[in-house]
C-alpha cells in the first residue's frame, strides 16, 4: 500500500513537470523574443536609430526565411534615451521579468558597461553591438561578446602607417569618456614600440565647444601626427581649429567621425586628408556587405552606417550561433558564440574566452581627393596613404 | 579531590568525536598536500605549455618576417615585433596569465600584470631560477621563462599564485564548514542523546527517587525498564507499608537517627512513651534537640542541661553502653537499646519495663513471704507438737489420776494445739505449693482404698455430729496416682462437708469417665451463694464469709485452695455446685493414670 501511494505521488510529480516544461516548450516554439535597448531619442539618436533599422531589417529577413529553427522572431526594442540608468532598468526587466528569450547589447560603451553585470549574472549571452571599451572585458564576465575591435587597438592602422612613413611624434587629444580614453591608452601604449614619441597627451571634456587651445598646444609640441580620440563632433572641432590656426600636421587622425559618409560634406574641404578608423565600409571587403548596404538604403532611403552594419552583423552572428547550437537555450547559444569563427557584413567574428573580439581588423581610411579610401590593411587597400609635409 | 565521572554523552560521543577530529586533520593535511603537489605540478606543466605557445606566437611573426625577407630592415622588424606583442597580449588575456617581455635587461612589454609588478618580476627572475617570485605588491607569482633568440627577448610567463592560494582558502573553508557542520551534528547528537537517552534515565530516576511509580513512555527499552522498576517499587512500597505497620504496632518505641544524628524513622510508640509533642518529632530533627526537650522537661532531674545533653549525645554517638535503663522521675522505667545502622547512624529501641520491674519486686516479695511462712511454720510446729504430746502424756491414764478440771484444761490445750498445728500444716503446705516444692509421686492403688481411708478419717467427726456418711455406687478402679495428695483432697472435701453440715448426710460418689476419675462429695449443709463460688478456692477465704452465714468452723481458709492446687498437680481440677439451704457438691476430676511429676 505504501509503495502504491509513493508511485502515485511520483506519477503526479512527473505529469506536473511535463505540463510545466511542455507549456514552456510550446510557448518557445511559437516565437523567439529578443530584447534590445537603444537611445532612440537621446544623445545617441543617430547611431541608435541606425541600429534599430538594421535589427528590424534582419528580423524581417529571417522571418521571411521561416525564422530561426522554424521559430519567428519578435524584436522588443525599448528606448533608453542614451541614459545608462534607464538602460539598466530596461535590461533588468528583460532578464528578470522573463520577457525575452535573448538580448542584444545597447548602444554605447557606457550603457553597455552599466548593464553588463546584470545581464551576465542572469546568464543571458549578449552581443555588444555598440561598445568597444576594453574595460568591459576586464570584469571577468562570461556572457558579453565583443563585435568591434577593442578601442585600444583603434589606432593600430595609423600608428603602423605613420611609422612606415617615418613620422616620429604624436599628440594625443582625447575626450574623457571611456571609449575615447581607451583609444588614447592604446595609442600611448603601442606608439613608442614603433618609435613614435608621445609629445602631447591631453584629455578634454566630452562635448567641448571648441578645441582650439588643445590644437595650439599640439602644434607647439611639434607633433607630426595628431590623434583625436572622440566622436564626430570633436573631430569636426579639431578640424576647424586646425583651419583656424592654419596648421596642417603631417597626419591628422580622428576616430569614428571621419569614417562616416557625411564627413566630406561636413568638412567641405577637397584637400582634406584626414585619417580615421573605419569599422565597416559598404564594399566587397566582406560577404554580403554590399548587398546589406543596398537593401538598407532601399528600405530606409538612407545609407547604412557602420552602426547599422554592426547591428545587422549581430543578427547574423546570433542566427549562426542558434543554428550551431540547434537550440535557443541560452547556455548552448553562449557556448556556440565562444566557438564561432565566421564572416559577417562587418568582417570576421571570433572571440577569446573573455569575450573579446580578437579576429576582426578595423580599416584605416583616408580622405583623398574628396573620397574615402581604404589605406590599411594592405590586403584590402584601395589607395596608399598620403602624408603631408606638414606646415609649421 | 572529586572523582571525575563522565556523562553518557561523553562516553558515547567522546571517542567518536576524537576519531573524527584525528581523521579529519589527517585528511585535511593529506588533501592540502595533494592539492599543493598537484597544483605545483599542474601549474608548472601548464605554464610551460603556455610559454611554448607564446614562443610559437612570437616565432610565427619571425617566420612571417622571414618570408617577407625583411629581416635586415630593423625598422620594418618593429612592426612584426608589435604584432608579436599584440598577439601575446591577446594570448595572455585569453589564458588568464601575465606576460612580461624583457629586452636589454629591462621590461619591454607587460600584459596581465602591473608595470611595477612586471619590473619586480623581471628583476627577481634575472637573479633567481626559482619558479615562484614576488611581485611589487608582495603578490606571489609563478614564473616560467624562455629566451626568444630572434629578437633577444626573454619572455616571462606569469601566473598569479593567488589562484592557488584561493584554492587552498577554498579547501580550508570547506573544511571549516565541514567542521562546523560536524560540530552542529555533534550538538544535534548530544541533544538527541539528551532527549532520547539521558532524559528518560533522569526521568525514571527522578520518579524513582521521589517515590512515584515511573511512567515513562516512548523508547521500548526504557519503557520496559520503567515498568520493571515500577513493579519493584510497588513490591517495595507494599513491604514498606508492612514494615511501617509492624513498626507502628510495636509495643516498643523505635527511633532511627542517621550519621548526622538526624531523625529519619520513628514510630508512634516512641512519641507516646516520651509524650513528645507532634512538632518535635519531624524528619531531620536533631537528636540533641529531642534530648534537650527531655532534659528541659526534667526527665533527668535537676542537672546541668548542656552537660547532660552532651553526655547523652556522646553516649548515642559511641553506642556506649549499648543497653541501659532509665528510671524516670514519674516512676516509669525505660530500657534503652542501641545498635549501629549499616549505612551509618544508629537505631534505638525504648521498652517500658515499669511493669516487669514491679513484677520482679512482687515475685521477690512473694518468695520472701513463702520463705517466712515456711520458716515460721517449722519453728511453730516444733513447740506445738511438743505441747500436744505433753498434753497426751498427761491425759493418758497410766499410773495417776488427773483432777477433772485439770483434765478439761489439758484437753482444751491439746485440742487448740492440734488445731493450731493443722493451721501451721496448711500454711506450710501452701508455702510448699507456692515454692513449687510439692512433688507428685504416683503409685499404684485402687479407688476404694483411697476413699476408704478418707471415710475412716472423717467418720468420727460425722458420728459426733450425727450425720450419715454415705458411699454411693461403690465402684472400684485401679489408679496410678499420688495417694497422699488424693487422700488430702478427699479428706479436706469430706471434713468441710461434715463441718458445714448440721443435719442430714454427706455423700461420696465415684465415677469412671473414660480415663478420668470423677469423685463427688455432696452435703446437705447451708450451701454457698452462686456469686461466691469461685472465691472459696482463693487463699485465706472462708466459706462462711462467702456464704454470709455464721462461722461455725475454724481454720485459715487454705483448705480448698490447697485442694485445688493438689488437684491441678494431679492433672485435674475441682468444680463446685451449690444451692443455699440445699447443700453443695464438690467434684474432683483427675486422670486415673498419673505420670510422676513435680510441680
Amino acid at each position: 500500500m505504501y509503495w502504491v501511494t509513493q508511485m502515485g505521488i511520483l506519477l503526479r510529480a512527473v505529469l506536473l513537470l511535463i505540463f510545466v516544461f511542455g507549456s514552456q516548450g510550446a510557448l518557445a516554439s511559437e516565437r523567439i523574443r529578443i530584447g534590445v535597448s537603444l537611445g532612440i531619442t537621446g544623445q545617441f539618436k543617430e547611431p541608435a536609430v541606425m541600429q534599430q533599422r538594421a535589427y528590424e531589417q534582419w528580423r524581417d529577413e529571417v522571418n521571411s526565411r521561416g525564422g530561426l529553427l522554424g521559430h519567428p522572431i519578435d524584436l522588443i526594442i525599448r528606448d533608453d534615451e542614451g541614459i545608462a540608468q534607464k538602460g539598466l532598468t530596461i535590461y533588468r526587466d528583460f532578464v528578470t521579468g522573463g520577457n525575452v528569450d535573448l538580448v542584444f547589447g545597447p548602444y554605447s560603451s557606457e550603457i553597455t558597461a552599466a548593464v553588463a553585470k546584470t545581464v551576465d549574472t542572469a546568464d543571458y549571452p549578449m552581443l555588444a553591438a555598440g561598445a568597444s571599451a576594453d574595460e568591459i572585458w576586464k570584469q571577468g564576465y562570461h556572457n558579453i561578446f565583443g563585435m568591434w575591435t577593442p578601442a585600444s587597438r583603434y589606432t593600430q592602422g595609423i600608428l603602423r602607417q605613420a611609422h612606415e612613413a617615418g613620422l616620429n611624434s604624436i599628440a594625443i587629444l582625447y575626450a574623457n569618456d571611456s571609449f575615447s580614453t581607451e583609444i588614447a591608452a592604446g595609442t600611448r601604449k603601442w606608439g613608442p614600440y614603433l618609435k613614435l614619441k608621445i609629445v602631447l597627451d591631453e584629455g578634454y571634456a566630452e562635448n567641448s565647444p571648441e578645441l582650439i587651445d588643445e590644437i595650439r598646444r599640439a602644434q607647439t609640441s611639434g607633433a607630426e601626427l595628431v590623434v583625436i580620440a572622440g566622436h564626430l563632433n570633436e573631430a569636426l572641432l579639431a578640424k576647424q581649429a586646425l583651419r583656424q590656426i592654419g596648421w596642417t600636421p603631417r597626419a591628422f587622425f580622428a576616430t569614428v567621425g571621419p569614417a562616416l559618409p557625411t564627413w566630406s560634406s561636413l568638412v567641405a574641404d577637397p584637400a582634406d586628408a584626414t585619417f580615421a578608423t573605419s569599422i565597416w565600409e559598404p564594399n566587397d571587403s566582406f560577404p554580403l556587405s554590399r548587398e546589406f548596404a543596398a537593401a538598407f538604403e532601399k528600405r530606409y532611403g538612407v545609407a547604412a552606417s557602420y552602426h547599422a552594419a554592426t547591428a545587422y552583423a549581430a543578427g547574423q552572428i546570433l542566427e549562426a550561433a542558434i543554428n550551431a547550437a540547434g537550440s535557443t537555450e541560452r547556455s548552448a547559444v553562449r557556448e556556440a558564440l565562444f566557438s564561432l569563427d565566421i564572416y559577417t557584413v562587418l568582417g570576421r567574428f571570433a572571440v577569446d574566452r573573455t569575450g573579446v573580439q580578437v579576429k576582426r581588423l578595423d580599416m584605416l581610411i583616408q580622405w583623398q581627393d574628396g573620397r574615402k579610401e581604404i589605406v590599411w590593411p594592405e590586403e584590402i587597400r584601395t589607395r596608399p596613404p598620403m602624408f603631408g609635409s606638414g606646415t609649421p | 579531590m572529586k572523582r571525575f565521572r563522565p556523562s553518557l554523552q561523553l562516553v558515547i560521543l567522546g571517542p567518536a568525536l576524537v576519531l573524527i577530529l584525528i581523521v579529519g586533520l589527517m585528511l585535511y593535511s593529506l588533501v592540502l598536500r595533494t592539492i599543493s603537489d598537484n597544483a605545483n605540478q599542474n601549474i608548472h606543466s601548464t605554464l610551460a605549455a603556455l610559454l611554448r605557445s607564446a614562443v610559437t606566437i612570437a616565432d610565427s611573426e619571425v617566420d612571417r618576417q622571414n618570408r617577407e625577407s625583411l629581416v635586415s630592415n630593423a625598422d620594418a622588424a618593429l612592426t612584426y615585433q608589435l604584432n608579436t606583442r599584440i598577439k601575446l597580449e591577446d594570448f595572455a588575456r585569453d589564458q588568464h596569465v601575465g606576460i612580461v617581455v624583457v629586452a636589454d635587461h629591462s621590461v619591454d612589454f607587460e600584459t596581465g600584470v602591473s608595470e611595477a609588478d612586471a619590473k619586480q618580476i623581471a628583476a627577481e627572475a634575472a637573479m633567481s631560477t626559482r619558479e615562484q617570485v614576488s611581485g611589487a605588491d608582495s603578490l606571489s607569482y609563478y614564473v616560467v621563462s624562455a629566451r626568444f633568440a630572434p629578437w633577444n627577448w626573454q619572455i616571462l610567463l606569469v601566473k598569479d599564485a593567488g589562484d592557488f592560494q584561493a584554492l587552498v582558502r577554498q579547501v580550508r573553508q570547506v573544511y571549516i564548514g565541514s567542521a562546523l557542520a560536524l560540530l552542529a551534528a555533534v550538538a544535534l547528537m548530544i541533544l538527541a542523546l539528551r532527549q532520547f537517552l539521558v532524559r528518560p534515565i533522569y526521568q525514571i530516576a527522578e520518579d524513582f527517587s521521589s517515590g512515584s511509580t515511573p511512567s515513562y513512555s516512548g523508547i521500548f527499552e526504557f519503557e520496559h525498564l520503567s515498568t520493571r522498576i515500577g513493579d519493584v517499587m510497588q513490591t517495595l512500597q507494599t513491604k514498606t507499608r508492612e514494615l511501617e505497620t509492624i513498626l507502628q504496632s510495636m509495643s516498643d518505641g523505635i527511633a532511627v537517627f542517621d550519621q548526622d544524628m538526624r531523625l529519619s524513622v520513628w514510630n508512634l510508640q516512641y512519641a507516646k512513651l516520651y509524650r513528645y509533642p507532634d512538632q518535635l518529632l519531624r524528619q531531620g530533627a536533631q537528636f540533641a534537640d529531642i534530648m534537650r526537650y527531655n532534659v528541659d522537661r526534667g526527665d533527668y532531674g535537676t542537672v546541668d542541661p548542656e552537660e547532660q545533653i552532651d553526655t547523652i549525645v556522646e553516649r548515642a554517638r559511641t553506642i556506649s553502653p549499648p543497653r541501659f535503663e532509665i528510671d524516670r522521675t514519674d516512676g516509669t522505667s525505660i530500657e534503652v537499646r542501641r545498635a549501629r545502622m549499616p549505612g551509618g547512624g544508629f537505631v534505638t529501641t525504648y521498652t517500658d519495663i515499669t511493669y516487669q520491674k514491679h513484677s520482679a519486686r512482687l515475685v521477690a516479695a512473694s518468695e520472701a513471704k513463702s520463705r517466712f511462712l515456711e520458716n515460721m511454720s517449722h519453728d511453730l510446729r516444733k513447740p506445738i507438737t511438743a505441747v500436744i504430746e505433753d498434753c497426751r502424756l498427761l491425759l493418758s491414764p497410766v499410773d495417776q489420776k488427773i483432777d477433772p478440771p485439770a483434765q478439761v484444761v489439758l484437753e482444751n490445750i491439746a485440742s487448740n494445739a492440734t488445731h493450731l498445728l493443722s493451721m501451721v500444716d496448711e500454711l506450710l503446705e501452701m508455702a510448699r505449693i507456692e515454692a513449687g516444692q510439692v512433688a507428685v509421686r504416683a503409685r499404684p492403688t485402687t479407688l476404694q482404698a483411697v476413699i476408704n481411708q478418707a471415710l475412716r478419717a472423717t467418720a468420727p467427726a460425722a458420728k459426733t455430729k450425727g450425720l450419715q456418711l454415705i458411699w454411693e455406687s461403690r465402684r472400684d478402679a485401679d489408679l496410678l496416682t499420688d495417694t497422699r495428695l488424693l487422700s488430702r483432697i478427699l479428706m479436706n472435701l469430706l471434713s468441710n462437708a461434715v463441718e458445714y453440715t448440721t443435719r442430714g448426710a454427706v455423700t461420696i460418689a465415684a465415677r469412671l469417665q473414660g480415663e478420668t476419675i470423677e469423685i463427688s462429695v455432696s452435703d446437705t449443709g447451708r450451701g454457698i451463694a452462686r456469686d461466691k463460688l469461685e472465691l472459696i478456692f482463693q487463699k485465706f477465704q472462708r466459706v462462711d464469709e462467702t456464704s454470709g452465714l455464721t462461722k461455725s468452723g475454724v481454720g485459715l481458709g487454705l483448705g480448698l485452695a490447697i485442694s485445688r492446687e493438689f488437684a491441678k498437680l494431679l492433672g485435674g481440677d475441682i468444680a463446685v455446685e451449690s444451692e443455699l439451704d440445699v447443700g453443695s457438691t464438690f467434684t474432683l476430676r483427675f486422670p486415673a493414670t498419673q505420670r510422676g511429676k513435680s510441680a
